[in-house]
């Protein structure tokens, strides 16, 4: 028979193996409970509609802002200085009489708060400008 | 260049993987995997915080952290141990955010814990597994840890190696620590 000391173990590795294994017993001993019925309620549905719906709303989010953003951009847009001619220069061309409209489309923004503006048969009258003008009829 | 890990796993295991990567079949094989790991991943969590309620509730971050972070899994561990990371990871930034509330004391905040094991319905222990609470609750986290996963889940240190990014060499000399630590406490306290 091969005897068993051809065999190597670790130092003092039989010492308190008895101990050992009684410790692990009681170590290993499944102290923490859990509520009855408590793993077959781990609802997984509740998870995966809790990530959709959180997708949803960051998806609602980000499509919201990128809306409103588009929406400021066009208004802005709209009510920016567009690329009309602007009134000092017509007022200096007229004074100087260096402008010729006359049927030609004449452009004026409206909107400025400056001057402004009535179009009375393709005549334009352009009031409140500087102090030494009351109004310019241009025709 | 670094070497993408090559790690052995279960042709069960690539499927559930290559399901849940799938859109169209992601919610099924999630519901699968969460059947197949709740009570392990439980009892892990629950041996860390020791309360029920704070592991069920970190439970279902764990598994909302799996079910978004899927994706990204990139294979190189076992779905396990990167579910084990998940684990581990969030039951210690809730331990560290409670210990905020005892103004970082963490003897208090164990003490406290191990108090109120006494009075958990769900604690199924003698006052001797409360003294073995109270002695590996207060081991360092590290030593803890290891401890757990080396005695409790028989994990092998290779696996606790790439869950908590630790090299065997730490561990082995953490949970040879650990172990003589708590066989001296318990042998001051008599308790085998």
């Amino acid at each position: 028979m091969r005897s068993s000391s051809s065999f190597k173990v670790p130092n003092k590795y039989f010492k308190n193996f008895d101990v050992e294994i009684l410790e692990k017993i009681k170590l290993n001993k499944n102290i923490f409970n859990v509520p009855e019925n408590y793993f077959e309620s781990i609802s997984t549905e509740r998870i995966i509609e809790k990530e959709k719906s959180k997708t949803f709303y960051k998806n609602l989010f980000i499509t919201s802002s990128i809306t409103l953003v588009l929406i400021i951009l066009l208004v802005f847009n709209n009510f920016g200085e567009k690329e009309f001619v602007d009134e000092t220069f017509l007022v200096n061309d007229i004074l100087e009489e260096n402008y010729d409209y006359i049927g030609e489309n004449l452009y004026i923004n409206q909107y400025s708060k400056n001057y402004t503006y009535q179009n009375y048969d393709n005549q334009i009258i352009m009031s409140n400008l500087d102090n030494d003008f009351d109004y310019i009829i241009i025709e | 260049m670094k070497q993408k890990k090559s790690v052995v796993v279960s042709a069960l295991e690539k499927e559930l993987i290559k399901k849940l990567k799938n859109s169209k079949s992601k919610d099924s094989a999630f519901r699968e995997l969460v059947n197949q790991s709740k009570k392990n991943l439980y009892f892990q969590i629950r041996r860390l915080l020791l309360d029920h309620e704070d592991t069920n509730d970190i439970l279902q971050n764990v598994y909302i952290k799996i079910y978004r972070s899927i994706q990204k899994f990139k294979e190189e561990s076992k779905l396990s141990t990167w579910m084990y990371r998940i684990a581990y990871n969030e039951s210690i930034n809730f331990l560290k955010s409670k210990e905020k509330k005892y103004l970082f004391s963490s003897d208090v905040m164990y003490n406290t814990m191990i108090n109120n094991l006494r009075e958990d319905p769900y604690f199924d222990g003698d006052e001797l597994d409360i003294k073995l609470q109270a002695i590996i609750a207060k081991l360092p986290p590290k030593q803890k840890v290891v401890f757990q996963m080396k005695y409790y889940d028989d994990l092998k240190f290779k696996e606790i190696s790439e869950i908590l990014g630790t090299s065997v060499g730490a561990l082995k000399t953490s949970y040879h620590l650990a172990k003589n630590k708590i066989k001296k406490e318990i042998s001051d306290n008599q308790t085998f």
